[in-house]
């Protein structure tokens, strides 16, 4: 809408319509002051609105241009590189908004008020109508910016003043349609109504956003500004007249490549944290080798010991005619991301990642794995796999302190065996197993403990489960099914 | 008087030469000779050296279903795990509950779980394990190692003073080890609810002190300690205490 009104001020005169085309017809993206003073609302059919303008109304009505009003905000972005050392757009389909990043930079402008009145001077001067905020996460800037900024009135929130925001409204999350529809059904309205509900429930019910909007905006989960700047890219790739399939004149290829790429990241101290290598056949198919790792590193030969793992698992269809090699996640050497595992000397943290790039790359990243308790009393859904080069965003929780030691077995079975049971009381704990022809004759049980899940978690569990201890000493976790009465071994103390 | 007789100067040899054999068949490089406590004293009387020996292998033996090898194994790991460094575990039977190893204690920020494709890859990724100075312990569940693959691993714990522990079923007791010491776990009867084992001494090298232990699991802080009830001269006394328990559960 700005971006007509800057290029032909007449229009901010004229009763100014952008639609969109939907399969049910044609829309009201957005309207001007005076298209709304006449009544005329967002969503609503074009047809429909058209009938609050009087016979005199010069009407514009044109369909909104996604590329075009993107590549106006990247413009504006650049114009406003001066208060801010990195400035991008906010990561969705149809950006609306301009993320800066602004720390450092206040003191250039007396104070973060300063730089915010400047901020608003120049966009106006640019003909440009914004609402900024200055706040400590993305976030919180983004909910101040939309829901306390006004025009011309730009909105600070001091550090440690977040709770200021908890009154806003939910649509201060940045949650798509869906789920601020679920929410408004539900009557949750503010963002303190959110705050107020258990974690488990909303990622259960709403899915994970919603949690990882609610940690963005309190700054409980980084969140990065893509900057409008392309970023250079690091890059080499070699061209062959003639194919090759022998693995060592390939392994020579890459190596060479990996040289030249190596050469490019070191004089800038930079390492890479993802590589991708990408092999062209003579019939036209491709083959990637692609490595992740713990840190950023330049360490030439651990990197080619990495890929050689890889390319052992590769089977080529035809000879290589080309080889791309790119460094995709590029980051200082010196400050590397937070590391896997805190203490110990550097030299130990560094040869433990080392190792753990090195598993990851022969057994594949699935296999090497960090685990993480999720609240969920069903056990199989009670912990969640993280990849290792995932860990940093892995969530350590704690069972809840009533359970101790061995109320839960160290081995669980990917799927409960089903088992034969007798049972001295109709519903009593069992007395004797059996499981593929094995007799357990069982010597004490513990009170059961009921595992129930909700109603909205899916497939629902209602099993009562028993530890029980064989004649022999074993020890063994049973349940029953409640829905059915059917029994199951579940774990071992193995 | 304070003079040594003839019988004494040739068992003094004999320890010597002993003691030089130990050293050698241990890898010409052993650099440590760190013990680390197990936190159980009737398990700590197992070991040579009255605790598990940085840069050596200790192999848990157990019977197929709940013998126990694994969880008394994996307790011990984690107390005799250096602090500061992590764990990796390599879990071959895709069984292994990290919600059971937090009650217990585990750190799971500090943890690595390796789960293999199959038991060559285990070994393999059980050996890189061991060659790394930074782990702390090592601890998997592969059942078949051949003789070198187990003196690889071995040189391995040896070269970088780290810890491995192997647990296999019982069917490998006949198969050659390089292991320092081979524990065969047998559950016994429960105290007061708390899980049992007899822990086995069925080779080593040097001389333990004890051949047997019998341990429990404390049920509240997760922790091995001496079961001394097995010498209850009164066995009946347990055992009542789980008559009692189970009259309570099942509500008769």
């Amino acid at each position: 809408m700005q971006r007509l009104v800057v290029a032909q001020p007449e229009l901010d005169r004229c009763l100014l319509l952008l639609t969109e085309r939907l399969q049910r017809g044609e829309f009201v993206r957005y309207g001007n002051r005076l298209a709304q003073k006449r009544g005329v609302r967002v969503g609503m059919p074009v047809s429909e609105a058209r009938t609050f303008f009087r016979p005199r109304d010069r009407i514009i009505v044109e369909a909104v241009q996604p590329p075009q009003d993107r590549q106006a905000l990247i413009e504006l972005a650049l114009r406003c590189e001066r208060f801010s050392f990195r400035i991008g757009l906010e990561e969705t389909d149809h950006p609306e908004s301009i993320l800066m990043d602004v720390t450092g930079v206040a003191q250039f402008f007396s104070s973060e008020q300063g730089l915010a009145e400047e901020l608003d001077r120049a966009l106006s001067n640019n003909r440009y109508n914004g609402r900024i905020a200055i706040s400590e996460t993305i976030g919180s800037a983004w909910a101040a910016a939309h829901f306390l900024a006004g025009s011309h009135q730009p909105v600070v929130i001091p550090a440690g003043e977040l709770h200021r925001l908890e009154p806003l409204p939910v649509m201060g999350l940045r949650l798509d349609d869906s789920t601020l529809t679920k929410l408004e059904r539900l009557g949750i309205q503010t963002i303190r109504q959110v705050l107020a509900l258990d974690r488990a429930s909303l990622t259960r019910r709403f899915g994970a956003e919603i949690v990882t909007r609610l940690d963005q905006l309190r700054g409980q989960r980084p969140e990065t500004i893509t900057p409008c700047h392309p970023l250079p890219t690091y890059r080499v790739e070699r061209n062959l007249e003639e194919g090759i399939s022998h693995p060592e004149a390939i392994e020579q290829l890459w190596s060479l490549l990996l040289r030249q790429l190596l050469d490019l990241l070191t004089p800038k101290c930079l390492g890479t944290r993802h590589l991708e290598c990408r092999l062209i056949m003579e019939d036209r198919t491709s083959q990637s080798l692609s490595l992740r790792l713990c840190e950023a590193t330049s360490d030439q030969q651990h990197i080619a010991d990495l890929l050689r793992f890889q390319q052992e698992k590769l089977r080529l269809s035809s000879p290589v005619v080309a080889l791309m090699m790119e460094a995709l996640d590029v980051s200082p050497l010196e400050t590397n991301q937070q590391e896997l595992f805190d203490g110990g000397t550097r030299g130990h943290a560094r040869q433990f990642s080392m190792l753990v790039n090195r598993l990851s790359s022969r057994l594949g990243a699935e296999a090497v794995l960090v685990p993480c308790l999720l609240p969920d009393p069903v056990p199989e859904r009670a912990v969640q796999m993280h990849q290792v080069s995932d860990a940093n965003s892995a969530e350590f929780t704690t069972f809840p302190a009533r359970f101790h030691g061995v109320d839960r077995p160290t081995a669980l079975f990917p799927e409960p065996r089903p088992v034969e049971v007798i049972a001295m009381l109709p519903d009593g704990p069992p007395a004797v197993l059996f499981w593929q022809g094995i007799r357990f004759d069982i010597s004490y049980s513990t009170e059961p403990e009921r595992i129930e899940s909700g109603w909205w978690d899916g497939e629902y569990v209602c099993r009562d489960y028993y530890r029980v201890e064989t004649s022999s000493g074993q020890w063994l976790w049973v349940f029953r099914r409640l829905q059915d009465h059917l029994w199951f071994w579940h774990g071992e103390f193995f | 008087m304070g003079t040594l007789n003839l019988y004494d100067t040739q068992k003094q040899r004999i320890v010597e030469l002993q003691s030089r054999i130990r050293a050698c068949e241990r890898g010409a490089f052993a650099h440590s000779t760190r013990y680390l406590t197990t936190g159980c004293d009737a398990l700590d009387t197992l070991f040579p050296g009255q605790g598990v020996r940085q840069g050596s292998l200790v192999e848990w033996l157990g019977e197929s279903n709940a013998s126990g090898a694994g969880t008394v194994s994996l307790m011990t790991g984690r107390r005799v795990c250096p602090a500061g460094r992590p764990l990796v575990l390599i879990d071959t039977r895709h069984d292994l509950f990290p919600l059971s190893l937090s009650l217990l204690g585990f750190d799971l920020s500090r943890l690595i779980l390796i789960r293999p494709a199959s038991e060559r890859e285990a070994l393999w990724a059980c050996e890189e394990a061991l060659r790394c100075e930074a782990v702390g312990v090592v601890w998997a569940n592969i059942e078949q190692i051949t003789s070198t693959s187990f003196r690889r691993l071995q040189l391995a714990a040896e070269d970088s003073a780290g810890i491995g522990f192997l647990v296999r079923s019982t069917k490998a007791v006949h198969q050659p080890s390089w292991a320092e010491v081979r524990f065969k776990v047998h559950p016994s009867p429960s105290l007061r609810g708390s899980p049992g084992f007899q822990v086995e001494v069925i080779s080593h090298h040097g001389k333990p002190h004890h051949t047997t232990a019998d341990i429990m699991i404390d049920n509240w802080k997760g922790t091995l300690y001496e079961n001394r009830h097995s010498a209850n001269p009164l066995p009946l006394v347990p055992r009542m205490d789980v008559a009692t328990t189970r009259r309570r559960s099942t509500g008769t």
